[in-house]
């Protein structure tokens, strides 16, 4: 967590972070009132230079209202689990069931690694249906035993390997730079990584130390 | 025969920004009436595409109203929140290889300079138009790069030849700075 996010409020607010700093200034200004606030006032000077460069306006087409009806229709039917520790195994089996493709991967074994994870599974549960999966290739195109799971949104993603070696990383890979995401952690036969990033990410890597060992495309 | 606005038309700001940070249903309908327009012209004045413009107020306002925790009434107007949660979504749209390159086919030509952005091309109100005016020029100059130029602040540091921490300064100073300039034109 960031200490405070000072003058990137103000980056923020015009634009000129990229998506991961911009996930994080996100994050700490909704545990912060003051963060908030200040982001607030950035936020207002964006909005007037916004609403001047919009005049006239366009008028939004029906379609968005219609898309967003059916979009929040389906949020709200969903089923949602409430958390709670015992539920681990249901929630898992769950998710895992959903992902018929979850091929090169000991079920078994991903069971025990998001058993260890209550919170990515908390939210893998609560995800229902809307759950989107990617194959980590290697370098030379071959499946690795690696997957990362994420929403359509792009407001989480959740990395598990299999047997991975140490020190294994994930990174963001975009415009030619990588930012480094986490380390994988170890439960057993495998590791897992959960990222609550609030932004679309389109390129993933799997690293070992330095070297990038995989990588994994996600489409939304 | 005009209709009567109904309770929710008539919620004023700090209404509709408490029941929006509680999620209650009915705020989100109002907050889109009144302005949805703007999210759309906001996001097509940055992607200069009618689909690619729906498509990001569409995903961004889901995105929001899926993850309660993002806005808080500590954040103030649901407006200004929104209009930077579209913009910021619809220039990282923008930064994809792919994207950039449509773009640049469509618009002509891809920013390259300050020189080349013009206030008045963009900027259609008198009272901001010479706010951005007041402003030192470096610091404009970050913060029409960072603004219009749709650019990060380590591209606008290459770009300027610049300190990474200078250019910082300069953006976050030029749009304080701004902003102050605004609300003082607005009270006099």
């Amino acid at each position: 967590m960031i200490d405070h996010i000072d003058d990137l409020a103000e980056l923020y607010a015009v634009g000129s972070l990229d998506e991961l700093e911009s996930a994080r200034v996100e994050r700490h200004a909704a545990r912060c009132p003051a963060c908030a606030a200040r982001l607030h006032e950035a936020e207002s000077t964006v909005a007037a230079l916004a609403q001047a460069q919009a005049v006239p306006p366009r008028e939004a087409p029906p379609s968005i209202k219609a898309r967003l009806d059916r979009s929040l229709r389906q949020t709200a039917g969903r089923r949602v689990l409430t958390w709670h520790p015992f539920a681990a195994a249901v929630a898992a089996a769950i998710v895992l069931a959903l992902i018929p493709t979850w091929v090169a991967v000991d079920r078994n074994i991903a069971l025990v690694a998001m058993q260890q994870d209550e919170r990515a599974l908390a939210r893998l549960a609560s995800a229902g249906t809307q759950i989107n999966h990617a194959q980590f290739m290697s370098p030379k195109k071959q499946p690795m035993n690696a997957k990362v799971l994420y929403g359509p949104h792009g407001d989480w993603y959740y990395v598990v390997v299999m047997h991975p070696r140490p020190n294994m990383q994930v990174a963001y890979v975009h415009g030619g730079r990588m930012e480094m995401l986490g380390r994988v952690e170890m439960h057993g036969e495998s590791g897992t990584l959960y990222l609550p990033v609030n932004h679309k990410m389109d390129e993933l890597a799997l690293l070992e130390g330095s070297t990038v060992v995989a990588d994994a495309h996600l489409v939304y | 025969m005009a209709t009567a606005a109904t309770p929710h038309e008539r919620a004023d700001e700090t209404t509709l920004a408490q029941a929006f940070a509680q999620r209650e249903r009915w705020a989100f309908d109002e907050a889109y009436r009144r302005f949805g327009s703007l999210l759309y012209t906001v996001a097509f004045n940055v992607l200069h595409s009618a689909e690619d413009a729906e498509d990001c107020v569409h995903d961004v306002l889901v995105r929001v109203w899926k993850n309660p925790r993002t806005y808080t009434v500590e954040r103030g107007s649901v407006r200004a929140f929104l209009v930077v949660c579209v913009r910021n979504d619809a220039i990282s749209r923008t930064r994809s290889a792919a994207r950039r390159e449509r773009l640049a086919q469509r618009v002509g030509r891809e920013t390259e300079s300050v020189e080349e952005l013009h206030i008045a091309d963009f900027i259609e109100e008198q009272r901001v138009r010479d706010a951005l005016a007041q402003l030192p020029d470096d610091q404009r100059a970050a913060v029409m790069l960072a603004y219009f130029g749709g650019k990060t602040h380590v591209e606008i540091a290459q770009q300027l030849d610049q300190p990474l921490g200078t250019v910082k300064s300069r953006i976050a100073l030029g749009l304080r700075k701004l902003g102050a300039a605004l609300n003082a034109g607005s009270r006099a």
